[in-house]
């Protein structure tokens, strides 16, 4: 922050004297301060704390996670060790869900598909929260 | 034709559906039956006893292996030490059994058309201490596992045989384990039937399910998940907390009718117990 | 400055949005027990309709003891959940006695 700081207030005169790239350097820092500011205001306003990459990574630990999603009880899943076979292997999955909110209702309530599935209604019986299903949803669609 | 096509399929399906829930218990067995043999052509029916070992060959290795010398042998010696040993009154459990309650597993579970429920083993054992003034013992582990585990010992090669009376009540209790076996429950929503019909033969990480047929007849059984002797609805309750439900209770109505149509499901096969599982 | 103006403005905008979130309400005593009462009932539903969840109960017992320590919203968070448990479980009843015969080998 400190970096950021002594730049935008920086009493130095550009050496080459182009002022141009001076107000460019000003705006940039300016732009990455207001980020810095409300991007973590805005997200912990709707509850994530993550960027994308770090949502796709949660949902990747909630996915392999046994007390959580525990998909791999069921479904082969990229590099995860030890995969059930009770489900299809986790694969194109963004041809097969071309709309990824479909994905997430699939996780939310399977039952909706297929009412005697093995699949547990992670989202309908309350066994993972919202966020969680959202982090989970994003992971796999990467899949 | 094409006219009364639609009507003819209507009253088929309502045909159908009738007959649905006139379906004897005799229908279920054998569909239950011809369903494992056709899943698992390489088992022949008599080992479906030997429950996941009957299926995956891996796993029997190494229970053959623990076979040599049983775990569950201990619970055997002290099972018969307690069988044997007379209550405060003289008497002992033989005097509540038939044949001195020497190789009778099989005659149990059976409907009490006098009582107008299922009465299995271990319901047996404790309501002949209580009939003996005795206090009746914890229903999962320790004595009354042990007892029960001597008793199966003495019954081995016996065939199950569950033969439902001519007595709507006892249909109804059979059809009451039915529905339990075939209803999803727990916030993970499953059903018997989904691991261990559907299921069975498939993964769960490295964990094979196993099959129905069978299930009932090698317990009670000493799990090493335990590190004990335990009893069938030792088992169930396990199971139902495992899809987390609210287990139920032990020798209660519903397990009792679990296993009176568990133990139907696997008529013709023989009584292997006590069994050894991990 | 402008800048300044807009750092005051982006500050004082995150203070709103974090005050915002924060619940002005205070749970009652009084609403507490009435809302564990009205989910035990809830529970016990469930139970005679032989679906009662594992943890239900658990929750309760949770709650009843969160309550005792003073500490309300955590009550009554858990109260929530144990009724979301029990309605959940309650509709897979209703569910079942119609799907499970489905289910059965023939």
């Amino acid at each position: 922050m400190s970096a950021v700081r002594r730049d935008i207030y920086s009493t130095e005169t550009d050496t080459n004297g182009i002022e141009p790239y001076n107000m460019l350097r000003k705006l940039i820092s300016l732009f990455s301060l207001t980020a810095i500011v409300l991007i973590p205001a805005l997200y912990s306003s709707t509850g994530y704390t993550d960027t994308a990459a770090d949502l796709v990574a949660e949902g990747k630990k909630l996915s392999f996670d046994r007390q959580k999603g525990n998909c791999l009880s069921c479904h082969i899943i990229e590099d995860g060790l030890m995969p059930g076979t009770h489900g299809p292997p986790l694969i194109f999955m963004q041809r097969r869900f071309p709309d990824k909110m479909q994905l997430r209702q699939r996780i939310h309530n399977p039952l909706a598909a297929n009412p005697n599935t093995m699949m547990p209604p992670f989202g309908l019986h309350g066994i993972l929260s919202a966020a969680e299903i959202d982090a989970i949803t994003e992971y796999i669609h990467t899949l | 034709m094409k006219r009364w096509l639609p009507s003819l399929l209507i009253a088929m399906a309502v045909a159908g559906a009738s007959m649905m829930t006139l379906a004897a218990p005799e229908d279920d067995r054998v569909a239950f039956e011809n369903y494992f043999l056709t899943k698992f052509p390489d088992t022949p029916k008599s080992d479906f006893v030997n429950g996941i070992y009957s299926i995956d060959p891996i796993s029997r290795d190494q229970w053959l292996d623990l076979e040599e010398f049983p775990p569950y042998e201990l619970a055997l010696e002290s099972g018969e030490t307690l069988f044997e040993t007379p209550f405060a009154n003289g008497k002992t459990y033989g005097d509540c059994f038939d044949n001195g309650g020497i190789g009778v597993r099989q005659n149990y579970p059976y409907f009490d058309t006098e009582r107008g429920e299922v009465v299995t083993l271990e319901l047996a054992i404790n309501e002949c201490r209580t009939a003996n003034d005795e206090k009746p013992l914890k229903w999962k582990s320790g004595p009354i596992a042990a007892i029960s585990a001597y008793m199966a010992f003495t019954s081995r090669g016996q065939t199950i045989n569950v033969v439902i009376p001519d007595d709507s009540r006892a249909l109804a209790a059979y059809e009451e384990g039915k529905k339990f076996y075939y209803t999803k429950r727990g916030q993970l929503n499953f059903s018997c039937s989904d691991c261990h019909i559907g299921g069975s033969g498939g993964y769960i990480r490295t964990e094979k399910l196993s099959p129905s047929i069978g299930h009932v007849s090698h317990f009670p059984v000493y799990r090493l998940k335990w590190g004990a002797i335990g009893t069938l609805h030792r088992r169930f309750s396990g199971c139902n907390q495992q899809v987390r439900a609210k287990a139920f209770k032990a020798q209660g109505r519903e397990y009792r009718n679990l296993e009176y149509f568990l133990s139907y499901m696997s008529n013709g096969l023989e009584f292997n117990g006590p069994g050894v599982r991990r | 400055m402008i800048m300044k103006k807009l750092i005051t403005i982006i500050f004082t905008a995150a203070a709103l949005t974090v005050g915002g979130t924060v619940s002005a309400e205070q749970v009652s005593v009084e609403q507490f027990n009435s809302a564990i009462v009205e989910a035990n009932e809830l529970r016990k539903k469930s139970g005679e309709l032989d679906h009662e969840w594992r943890d239900t109960a658990k929750l309760l017992k949770s709650a009843q003891a969160a309550a005792s320590e003073g500490d309300l919203d955590k009550a009554m968070k858990l109260v929530a959940e144990a009724k979301f448990q029990s309605e959940a479980a309650i509709n897979q009843a209703e569910r079942e006695a119609r799907l499970w015969e489905g289910r059965v080998v023939r």
